[in-house]
């Protein structure tokens, strides 16, 4: 399993030099407003960052995981592979995933031994399903309309989308679906922190946005699946 | 083109349905989310706003609470029209809205008798109602009912009060029909503030009672326990207000927890009971229990010094814990002295000097006749009485209260000594004709021990006006009419800003000064004596400092009677004459506004 997601990584990771430095640069811009910053970090404000900064380095990472068979045509290189093509979209997709992650996990490591200590690995986790999410849906678009651009766009548009949302749910208590939120584990530490979480909506079921992210994730990484297989079949 | 326009029509449906798909999946969790928890409970950012109706606000702005059943979208609702909202009356306009949703929601019950959102319906209701009896005063939609009169430049200066009665009816409503329900005990809090503000002291503490009884691990056990708190400390009854400081501890910390999804008490319930562990430890002292006083302060003491380590204390949390320490401080040094006279075995200090008390009594007419059920108050000297619903809260908190009697008399007992503000509050009409307090006053009164006789307060009738609410302007002006008085040969007019509306004239009387405007209360307008029931006030004399604020403000108009001599037979009640202009009376007033100050501009 290891040895095919290292395979899947060599075949991945020229085609990520320019985005994977692009969240480079982001993740250090970020880092720099932390420390600047570094009287008012929380545990909430990292919470923050994980939940909503890292769903956006998968967008990134995601978007051109399938660029050589895109490219190229499906059919061709998809005959000489072992493996059904939708175990190589999901092998792609967890490297990227992987890799937007361990990025993130840096960073945070970075804020805990430098700024305040924060439980990293619980952020870490928090971030998945949002990650999950977008990472799919940026490879849908993709696939979809058929430009890794495209993927990226539509991603941060959903992105900016429900950052919109939350923010407006957060100061005027009007919420359109607090369900897909992407920031639940925030909210509730927030919550938690003011000792408001038995008065606040939704904190205390946390849980239940990142199952739907993951469930919601799952049914656009399956639509992509779909997609590159039709166009095998097309071709 | 034909399959691309095809791919587009069905690109774009697709999208729809993601949208709708997303809206409908929202709601579906928010419906979940609130049918499983305790709503009452739950803090929202816009509080004037019922739980669902904030909640479902966009679904309702998209018509989509359709999907959640009739009964849920006619308890949801629509919302109000926006050009309503932006136009010639917006207080008046959601007012309206408001009474109309207060009718749906009263009768919601019957009309959909299975709905599980029956009483939430209600509970909705009653804050529609509050808002509409609210904003109805404001946009002159409603004339009052009652009245609060203070002292204002030596003469009584009354202000409408909104008439609550239909919110209170919708809330027993809801505590005597859905007695389970969560927010059941809400309701009967609400009722007994209702009581309590209407005067009716005795039933209101009875169901403050009846909710520390039925509900003693709700939130508004704690409000019961505080307000009977209220009471006993009014009657200086010490092992009473004991008893319900215990009580509120109990229930602070019962509901505190039940809050609490971890089980662990909010620093915010912490604080507050920090705040009544300090209030048993002052009562235990003053019963002479040095022991149990010395429990609690220590118990406090312990509890200030955890609170004070929290980084994520709130700054009124923060601001309670300071005077909780204060206090505690204070309650210690008293320990102190107590134990150091055990020890030096010398006789207990007896206790500390009471501020001395007196009763102040006085009478109530109507003319020479006298006139019963007046209520009196005496508010202490920070207290400010201020026109609205603030009136009432800050009523609700005026210890010193009475009532007259047939003979027209009232008594209020045990004041302590000091500068009170007196304070009266009527209905607005007696006998089906409008009154009005007339007579001197004084702008403070000393209450010293004993007993103390106020000078009497004499009501009249008052000049019935006949415009109210929304006027139109006829030829630049708009007409304001009265009955006819017997004996009166002329009358004069004056045009008024509505007491919260005097800022938006501020730089128009600049030159006196503020304060001085408040107090004097300057007339827009001033008519010349007329002979008629009627008088055309000119638009252009209404216009405020600032065009954009026009909407929102409404005037008051005074009618003087003068007989033939030109003295003042009768005036007309204020509260009574308001009025609002209609958007096109708006445009000319601006309109003239802007000819006027051109024309001063040439002349200049």
């Amino acid at each position: 399993m290891i040895s095919r997601l290292y395979y899947a990584l060599r075949i991945v990771l020229p085609g990520l030099v320019w985005t994977g430095g692009l969240s480079i640069l982001l993740s250090a811009l970020i880092l720099y407003g932390q420390f600047r910053l570094r009287d008012r970090f929380t545990v909430a404000m990292a919470s923050s960052i994980a939940e909503q900064f890292f769903p956006v380095l998968s967008a990134f990472m995601a978007a051109g995981v399938l660029e050589h068979e895109t490219r190229r045509g499906v059919h061709e290189i998809l005959c000489t592979k072992r493996l059904s093509l939708v175990a190589t979209a999901a092998e792609r997709l967890v490297v990227a995933l992987t890799l937007s992650l361990i990025l993130g996990a840096g960073l945070l490591a970075v804020m805990h031994f430098g700024i305040r200590p924060i439980p990293v690995g619980t952020l870490l986790l928090a971030a998945i399903p949002p990650s999950f999410c977008t990472a799919a849906l940026s490879l849908w678009t993709r696939v979809r309309f058929g430009n890794a651009f495209m993927g990226y766009t539509v991603a941060l548009t959903i992105w900016m989308a429900n950052l919109l949302t939350s923010v407006m749910g957060s100061t005027l208590g009007i919420s359109v679906n607090p369900l897909l939120t992407f920031s639940s584990y925030t909210d509730w530490l927030q919550a938690v922190a003011i000792g408001e979480e038995g008065v606040t909506p939704y904190v205390d079921w946390w849980w239940a946005p990142k199952i739907a992210l993951i469930a919601a994730g799952s049914g656009l990484f399956v639509l992509a699946a779909r997609r590159v297989e039709h166009r095998a079949e097309g071709e | 083109m034909k399959r691309r326009l095809k791919a587009l029509v069905l690109g774009l449906l697709q999208a729809a349905c993601l949208a709708y798909g997303y809206i409908w999946l929202g709601g579906v969790y928010k419906l979940s989310y609130a049918l499983s928890h305790d709503v009452s409970r739950l803090k929202t950012k816009l509080p004037q706003l019922p739980y669902y109706q904030q909640q479902f606000l966009l679904d309702s702005l998209l018509q989509q609470t359709w999907v959640y059943g009739n009964d849920f979208s006619e308890f949801v609702g629509p919302l109000p029209s926006l050009a309503a909202l932006f136009g010639a009356n917006p207080a008046g306009a959601l007012a309206d809205y408001c009474a109309a949703r207060t009718a749906q929601l009263s009768e919601f019950p019957s009309r959909h008798p299975g709905s599980i959102y029956s009483d939430a319906a209600l509970d909705a209701g009653y804050q529609y109602a509050r808002a509409a009896a609210f904003l109805g005063l404001l946009g002159a939609r409603t004339q009052p009912s009652r009245a609060v009169a203070r002292p204002i430049g030596g003469r009584w200066r009354p202000v409408g009060l909104p008439d609550f009665g239909s919110a209170a009816a919708l809330s027993g409503r809801l505590a005597d029909e859905y007695p389970e329900s969560v927010l059941a005990p809400g309701a009967l809090a609400r009722r007994a503030e209702g009581q309590m503000d209407a005067g009716r002291l005795k039933d209101g503490l009875k169901l403050f009672t009846r909710i520390g009884l039925e509900y003693p691990n709700s939130a508004e056990a704690e409000r019961a326990a505080n307000a009977l708190y209220a009471g006993a400390a009014a009657a200086g009854n010490y092992p009473q207000m004991r008893e319900f400081r215990e009580r509120a501890v109990r229930a602070a910390a019962a509901s505190g927890r039940e809050l609490s999804a971890t089980g662990r008490l909010s620093s915010a319930s912490s604080v507050a009971i920090l705040g009544y562990q300090v209030d048993l430890s002052e009562i235990q002292l003053r019963l002479r229990q040095v022991f149990e006083a010395t429990e609690h302060a220590a118990l406090a003491r312990s509890e200030i010094a955890r609170l004070s380590g929290l980084e994520e204390l709130s700054d009124d949390a923060r601001s309670e814990l300071e005077t909780a320490s204060r206090r505690a401080r204070r309650v210690g040094d008293h320990l102190w002295v107590e134990r150091l006279f055990k020890r030096l075995e010398l006789p207990m200090p007896g206790e500390p000097p009471a501020p001395p008390a007196g009763t102040v009594t006085g009478r109530v007419t109507l003319g020479t006749q006298p006139l019963p059920e007046i209520e009196v108050a005496l508010a202490q000297r920070n207290t400010i009485a201020r026109s609205g619903s603030d009136a009432l809260s800050i009523l609700r908190s005026i210890p010193f209260r009475g009532r007259t009697d047939r003979v027209g008399r009232y008594v209020i007992r045990g004041v302590p000594a000091g500068e009170y503000r007196p304070l009266l509050l009527f209905d607005t009409l007696k006998n089906g004709r409008p009154i009005v307090p007339n007579s001197t006053v004084s702008p403070m009164i000393r209450v010293e021990a004993g007993n103390q006789e106020l000078p009497d307060t004499r009501f009249e009738y008052a000049l019935k006006t006949r415009s109210y609410g929304e006027l139109n302007a006829d030829g630049g002006e708009v007409s304001l009419t009265w009955d006819p008085e017997p004996g009166a040969a002329t009358y004069e007019v004056g045009v008024y800003a509505a007491p919260e509306m005097l800022g938006a004239f501020r730089r128009r009387f600049r030159s006196d000064g503020f304060q001085a405007m408040r107090r004097r209360r300057f007339a827009l307008w001033q008519s010349g004596r007329v002979t008629g029931t009627s008088a055309g006030c000119p638009v252009g004399a209404l216009a405020p400092d600032d065009a954009r604020v026009a909407p929102l403000v409404s005037y008051e108009y005074v009618v003087r009677a003068l007989n033939s001599e030109g003295v003042v037979l009768l005036e007309s009640a204020r509260p009574l004459s308001r009025f609002t202009l209609s958007a096109a009376a708006r445009v000319e007033m601006l309109a003239r506004a802007r000819l006027g100050q051109k024309q001063n501009r040439g002349t200049q």
